[in-house]
């Protein structure tokens, strides 16, 4: 069992318009793969099916051969591009309440990243700026220890430095048994640690190779290839 | 996990509830040892008193009407916001299955709307001057005249069954109205409303069709016993209890199957 996802035909259509158009796609264990596109590409509700938070119109998505639901979750480590945060609790209590459904979660991992990353445990999670917010969601999702971790633009609002910081738990954080998939339109800054780049563009994955067949094929970097394919 | 799942949702709505009930019975306490002591102490006492009397009268009638509006609010508010909002990406990616996320927050509700209750009578007790407390055991009374000893267990039980429904019956109309792409909100008002008046139809019917069975009975003069009562809140629960059910799964199926969080 080397296939983490794989995904057949799969469509999602909100009202007239397609979201998700057919996809095919199959992610290998042990890759970290670049869902690259411009914005309501579709990547978002990409991520969203293979959460179980969105129905699909047709088609399907399997992980480690399960549909979403409750053997999946187990497994799937999903940051959303949302605040998901309540505002009643402190940071130690959504620790805690993490630790409580998720067996992978390891409680030491996240203290150790607060500290790095300066986050007092005991402020109450509406006080924290936006930020904050979601570096503190990071570190909750990347202190599991889970198969596959979806990642919608991790990266996306905080600052170069724990940019890189975050960059370096992703890939020190996952093994070879686990795939890590990130959505991102900021690709220069992600491009060293991506194996894989899939492509979508309106709803369609146009594009599917290794950073390395890129580079060889089109000789030319993702962020330029990237900037090609979706010229305006 | 059902059992991780109440613990969050108690602690989620009791910082709610707590500091309200606690202001309820205190004014209860305040109004009683300054109005009740003597009831006939108001007339001749000093304006200051009147004041503060009528103070904390009005602040406890507030603060009981509160509760009400706060049990209702909190209900659906930890549905539609907790499950079908921002933080329903957090709750729906929790390894858990979507119903026991509906009992955890069914169970919760039943509970508040239990403590609100049980809470709005005590404070009213604790107003009311002892001599006519009395009175309410003459309802008792009346109970049991009227319904035999089974009345003491099937009224509560009915109680307890159209709570239950009643929130259940929101869930469900919320769930319909998640189905809807746009104006979610105004969809799932709109269910809320056929749902009622499909279950308030059913009940009526119910009643018709007692008072045919009755009359049949006894002529055009239906004498009631205790048995025929007890007989039809046995029905209208079980009833209740099928609504409930009927409600409870469409709203599972769609939390399940039919789940867009946008």
């Amino acid at each position: 069992m080397n296939t983490i996802l794989e995904c057949k035909n799969l469509t999602k259509s909100f009202g007239t318009t397609k979201a998700l158009d057919g996809v095919n796609l199959t992610i290998e264990r042990g890759r970290i793969v670049g869902l690259l596109g411009p914005n309501g590409s579709g990547k978002t509700t990409f991520i969203k099916i293979c959460n179980g938070l969105l129905t699909p119109t047709s088609g399907e998505v399997r992980i480690n051969g399960f549909n979403p639901g409750v053997e999946t979750k187990k497994i799937v480590s999903y940051l959303p591009e949302k605040n998901y945060l309540n505002d009643w609790m402190k940071v130690s209590q959504i620790i805690r309440f993490f630790q409580d459904f998720y067996e992978d979660f390891s409680p030491e991992k996240a203290y150790d990243m607060l500290k790095r990353l300066n986050i007092d445990p005991n402020s109450r999670l509406k006080t924290l700026s936006k930020g904050t917010k979601e570096k503190v969601q990071l570190i909750l999702v990347m202190s599991r220890d889970a198969e596959l971790y979806l990642l919608d633009e991790p990266i996306g609002g905080v600052d170069p430095a724990a940019r890189d910081y975050i960059l370096d738990t992703i890939i020190t954080n996952y093994n070879e048994n686990a795939a890590v998939i990130l959505s991102t339109h900021l690709i220069a800054d992600i491009e060293k640690v991506l194996d894989d780049i899939v492509f979508l563009k309106e709803g369609q994955a146009v594009l599917n190779k290794t950073v390395d067949e890129i580079r060889d094929e089109y000789g030319k970097s993702v962020d330029a290839l990237f900037r090609e394919v979706f010229k305006c | 996990m059902l059992a991780k799942l109440l613990k969050y949702e108690f602690k989620a709505t009791a910082r709610w509830f707590i500091p309200i009930y606690a202001a309820l019975i205190l004014f209860a306490l305040i109004s009683r040892v300054l109005l009740h002591n003597d009831p006939f102490v108001l007339k001749e006492a000093s304006s200051f008193l009147q004041i503060a009397v009528f103070l904390s009268m009005f602040i406890y009638v507030f603060l009981f009407i509160g509760i009400m509006v706060v049990t209702l609010v909190v209900m659906i508010q930890r549905f539609y916001k907790s499950l079908l909002g921002d933080e329903g990406y957090l709750m729906f990616t929790l390894p858990v299955q979507t119903w026991k996320h509906l009992v955890n927050k069914l169970l919760i509700a039943i509970l508040w709307n239990l403590l609100s209750a049980a809470i709005g009578m005590v404070s009213i007790m604790l107003l009311v001057p002892a001599q006519e407390l009395k009175e309410l055991g003459s309802l008792l009374m009346y109970i049991k005249e009227y319904l035999g000893t089974m009345g003491y267990f099937s009224i509560p039980l009915l109680f307890l069954a159209s709570i239950v429904f009643s929130i259940v019956q929101m869930y469900t109309a919320i769930a319909l109205g998640h189905l809807f792409r746009k104006h979610k909100l105004l969809a799932s008002f709109g269910m809320y409303i056929g749902i009622n008046t499909v279950s308030q139809i059913v009940f009526i019917l119910i009643i018709l069709f007692f008072q045919y069975y009755l009359t049949s009975l006894s002529g055009p003069v239906p004498s009631l016993h205790p048995s025929h009562i007890n007989m039809l809140i046995l029905v209208t629960g079980i009833i209740l209890a099928v609504l409930t059910a009927v409600c409870f799964i469409v709203t599972n199926i769609i939390l399940k199957r039919r789940l867009n969080l946008e």
